[in-house]
């Protein structure tokens, strides 16, 4: 088997009394996109806390390419290629739509692909703002926030994209649309996506394969159709039914 | 495409900064300044430095130092000891002043850490700490009474120049790091540190360097100003007076523009001169109604208020135009 693009061991994360994430392992193949569904506090984000630098493992392990790369810092993480969206997006609202964008193509892992301000432009094209380059954040609908986010991520041009629900909250119409954006960054690019979506119609279509949290643990895996039927997901999602426990 | 990036200097920016030197390198002898005019400026030229590179971390990476006064004294009494210690050229003493002071003020890089009001107060608490220090170093600075550097008429003759030079390099300086690269990532850390962690820009690296560059500029012109006064103090050097003055005139200027804190500190150069002499218990009072009704109203100060005069003029302009051009 080749190396997986990512690979997380163990992965652990304490808060005080609270284990929030707890003893994780999964695997993202090259080109691949793992969707990460639970209800909430499942630990779903901090679980990208960990892998993008964010927050520091209390233990476990993450390996990019096979390297071992836990507690390492997001700056640094960059740079090797792994960058997370957030879930609330957070625009440096200072700065035009294009500024942001170069910002982040100053960084990362393929820079000697043509300039951070040359890079910025094609990105801003391929997210479809290039209208709003000379625009502040702040005039952007929430879509168009979220594309900026995206925007910003690719600008480094990450082997690895951790999207922290960058669909959820946008009307029907521009989910899909932020859906084939998603899909056509994973054709194009070949880049390795990790997505939590509480969106299922969205995490069910483009993802190759789906991770379930609960309470920080891992508690089934496998293709989308597999997952929804598991009982422990249904049971995460629904609780137990007391007619199916009657004779 | 439209996408172009905007040339990193203008042209005209060029031409403009170029006629405003050479305008003050000739003023003296063109306009006849009196002496005390001259100092007066003089004085002006070393607070526009300071204010300058004072908005470097307040205004651009957003962290609010009320310490500055720190690196203008180790910048003033390193220099002063380097003149006094033997035949050194005055430029020497105010450039290793200001690398002292650069050096110095990577010591407060732990406080880096904290943001916002927490890096101001803690900055307080740094600032008063020096002072404090060196002025029970009495081998170093004198103590409480000072140092006095041999007086040179010639030199201080010069000095105008020499104050005009640091401005032009600080102005050239502040508009490079403005419209650079370098730049837009001190206004992303700015705006949200740990989003621009997750672009990759490294928050501590850039903090500590505009700090370190912040904290020379201010010392060179701490060195300047103890060869312009002949005689330093580090409780005026080190003083809370002071720091509150690099904010003052900044923020009265305009937070984070380009030129702010050169208007800032001539509008606080020339009160001073004038109220200091006439009502010297009301002028405190006066710059602090000044900060209130700027904060208040007007988050840009002066800057932004010329900017607002700008548009009312173009929008008159404009308007005629359009009721013209209506059939």
């Amino acid at each position: 088997m080749t190396t997986p693009r990512l690979s997380v061991r163990r992965l652990s994360k304490r808060f005080g009394g609270l284990l929030a994430l707890d003893g994780v392992d999964l695997d993202v193949a090259p080109g691949e996109i793992l969707g990460v569904i639970g209800p909430n506090g499942a630990g779903k984000t901090t679980l990208f806390s960990l892998v993008a630098g964010s927050l520091a493992p209390t233990s476990g392990e993450v390996f990019l390419d096979g390297h071992p790369v836990a507690g390492r810092p997001a700056h640094r993480l960059v740079r090797g290629g792994i960058v997370r969206t957030h879930q609330i997006v957070r625009p440096f609202a200072n700065l035009t739509v294009l500024e942001n964008v170069t910002v982040a193509a100053l960084h990362g892992s393929r820079r000697a692909e043509g300039s951070a301000r040359r890079r910025a432009p094609e990105v801003l094209e391929f997210v479809g703002l290039a209208e709003r380059a000379g625009q502040l954040p702040g005039a952007l609908t929430l879509a168009g926030r979220k594309r900026l986010e995206l925007a910003r991520a690719l600008a480094t041009v990450p082997r690895v994209l951790l999207l922290d629900e960058v669909i959820a909250g946008v009307n029907p119409a521009e989910a899909m649309a932020l859906a084939a954006l998603v899909r056509r960054i994973r054709d194009e690019r070949g880049t390795s996506i990790v997505m939590i979506e509480h969106v299922m119609p969205a995490v069910m279509s483009l993802s190759d394969r789906v991770v379930v949290l609960d309470h920080g643990r891992k508690i089934a895996e496998g293709t989308p159709a597999d997952v929804v039927r598991h009982p422990q997901v249904v049971e995460a999602y629904l609780g137990t039914s007391t007619a199916s426990t009657a004779p | 495409m439209s996408l172009r990036p905007p040339a990193l200097v203008p042209l005209p920016v060029a031409a403009a900064f170029v006629a405003a030197v050479a305008l003050l390198a000739v003023a003296p002898a063109a306009l006849g300044l009196s002496p005390y005019s001259r100092n007066l400026i003089t004085l002006a030229f070393l607070l526009i430095s300071g204010a300058m590179a004072w908005n470097w971390m307040g205004g651009f990476l957003g962290q609010v130092s009320f310490g500055h006064a720190a690196m203008f004294g180790v910048g003033g009494f390193v220099s002063a000891q380097i003149l006094l210690a033997g035949p050194a050229p005055a430029p020497l003493a105010w450039l290793l002043g200001g690398l002292a002071a650069g050096l110095f003020s990577l010591g407060a890089h732990p406080a880096l850490r904290l943001r916002g009001p927490y890096f101001s107060i803690a900055t307080i608490g740094l600032g008063e700490a020096v002072r404090l220090g060196f002025t029970y170093w009495e081998g170093f600075t004198g103590g409480a009474s000072g140092l006095s550097l041999p007086i040179d008429p010639e030199l201080k003759y010069r000095l105008y120049w020499w104050g005009l030079g640091l401005v032009a390099l600080v102005v050239a300086a502040t508009w490079l790091l403005r419209r650079s690269t370098f730049g837009l990532q001190l206004l992303a850390i700015k705006a949200d540190v740990d989003a621009a962690g997750d672009v990759g820009v490294s928050a501590t690296l850039y903090q500590d360097l505009v700090f370190a560059l912040s904290g020379t500029v201010v010392g060179v012109a701490g060195g300047l100003y103890a060869s312009y006064f002949s005689f330093i103090e580090p409780n005026d050097m080190f003083g809370f007076d002071r720091s509150i003055a690099f904010v003052l005139m900044t923020v009265i200027g305009g937070v984070g523009t380009v030129l702010g804190p050169v208007l800032g500190a001539v509008v606080f150069v020339l009160l001073r001169q004038f109220l200091l002499a006439s009502y010297p218990q009301l002028y405190l009072g006066l710059y602090g109604g000044l900060l209130i009704l700027i904060i208040l109203f007007e988050p840009l100060g002066l800057t932004g208020l010329l900017q607002r005069l700008a548009r009312l003029v173009r929008g008159r302009q404009a308007a005629p135009a359009a009721a013209r051009g209506a059939p």
